[in-house]
C-alpha cells in the first residue's frame, strides 16, 4: 500500500476508533499523557504498516492498544506514579446531566482503582459489553470478569458513600 | 453522597465517560511520522560522519608515529657552530654549509621514512 494510502487509512481508522480507544487507554492508565503516548504509538505503527489490509479492524486495534498499554505500565512502572483523577465527562446528550461534584467525586474513585478493575468498568459499563465479550478481550474467564466488576462496584461505593 | 445500591451506582456510572482524546492528537499523530521518515537519512549523515573524523584522527596519529624524531629544524638547533669551528677549523660559511647539508640530510630521511615506514 503506498505511503498517502496509508496515511488516509490511518486517518480513517482514528476517526472511527482514536476516541472510544484513547478512552478505554485512559481507564487502563490512569494518565492522559500515557493514554495519548499509546494511541500515537499505535496509529504511528499503523501508519508504518506495510502489510496487507486488516481484517476485524476494531479487534486489531483494541488488542493494539491494550498490549501498548500494559507494556507501558511495565516499563514506566505507572502502577508507582500517582494515580490521576478520572476526567469524566456526560455520556450523552439525552441522559441527565451528573453534577459537578459528583461527577469529581466519581473520577477520583475510578482513578484510585486498579488497573484491571477500571478496565472491566470501562469495557463493560461505558462500551456496554458483556462480561463474555470483555472476557474475550482480556483473556480472562468470565467468571473472573464478573467478580472483577463487582469488587470494583464495591469499592465504588465504599469510596463515594465515605467520601475518601 | 448518599449511600447507592449496586443500581443506582451502575446508573450513575452509565451517565458518564471517560473525557476524549485532545483535539490536537489526531494532527501529532500526522506529523509525528513526518519525523521518523527524516530518521534514516539524519543517522545516516551523522554515522558517516563519525567514520570520517575517526579515519582522518586514526591517519593523522599513524603518519605521526611514523614521522623521525629528528627534523630538519632540530637539526639546525642542535648544532654547535663554536665546537664545529674548534674542532674542525671551519669559518662561517663553511659552518652554514654544514648546518644546510645537515638540514637537508634530515629532510632526505624523513622522506625515506614517510616512503618506507619501519
Amino acid at each position: 500500500m503506498p505511503p498517502e494510502q496509508r496515511e488516509q487509512e490511518a486517518g480513517r481508522l482514528y476517526d472511527a476508533f482514536g476516541a472510544s480507544l484513547y478512552r478505554y487507554a485512559l481507564m487502563v492508565l490512569a494518565s492522559r499523557e500515557a493514554a495519548e503516548d499509546v494511541i500515537q504509538q499505535v496509529f504511528v505503527a499503523l501508519l508504518e504498516r506495510r502489510t496487507g489490509a486488516i481484517g476485524d479492524e476494531e479487534r486489531y486495534l483494541r488488542r493494539a492498544v491494550r498490549n501498548a498499554c500494559y507494556s507501558m505500565r511495565r516499563h514506566r512502572k505507572i502502577r508507582g506514579s500517582p494515580v490521576e483523577p478520572m476526567i469524566l465527562e456526560d455520556a450523552a446528550a439525552g441522559s441527565p446531566a451528573v453534577s459537578d461534584e459528583d461527577r469529581l467525586a466519581l473520577g477520583a474513585a475510578i482513578g484510585r482503582l486498579p488497573a484491571d478493575q477500571r478496565e472491566v468498568i470501562h469495557l463493560h459499563v461505558f462500551e456496554g459489553r458483556t462480561f463474555r465479550d470483555v472476557a474475550e478481550i482480556t483473556g480472562e474467564p468470565p467468571n473472573t470478569i464478573a467478580s472483577r466488576y463487582r469488587y470494583a462496584l464495591e469499592k465504588l461505593r465504599a469510596a463515594l458513600t465515605d467520601g475518601a | 453522597m448518599e449511600p447507592m445500591d449496586d443500581a443506582q451506582l451502575e446508573d450513575l456510572l452509565r451517565r458518564v465517560r471517560p473525557a476524549g482524546p485532545p483535539p490536537g492528537l489526531r494532527a501529532r499523530i500526522a506529523e509525528r511520522r513526518r519525523p521518523l521518515r527524516a530518521w534514516p537519512w539524519v543517522a545516516a549523515a551523522a554515522t558517516l560522519l563519525v567514520i570520517t573524523t575517526v579515519l582522518q584522527v586514526s591517519g593523522e596519529r599513524a603518519r605521526a608515529s611514523f614521522r623521525p624524531q629528528r627534523d630538519a629544524a632540530a637539526v639546525a638547533d642542535g648544532v654547535d657552530g663554536e665546537a664545529l669551528r674548534d674542532a674542525l677549523g671551519l669559518d662561517d660559511v663553511e659552518i652554514r654549509a654544514e648546518v644546510l647539508r645537515r638540514e637537508l640530510s634530515a629532510i632526505r630521511e624523513a622522506r625515506e621514512m614517510e616512503r618506507h615506514p619501519r
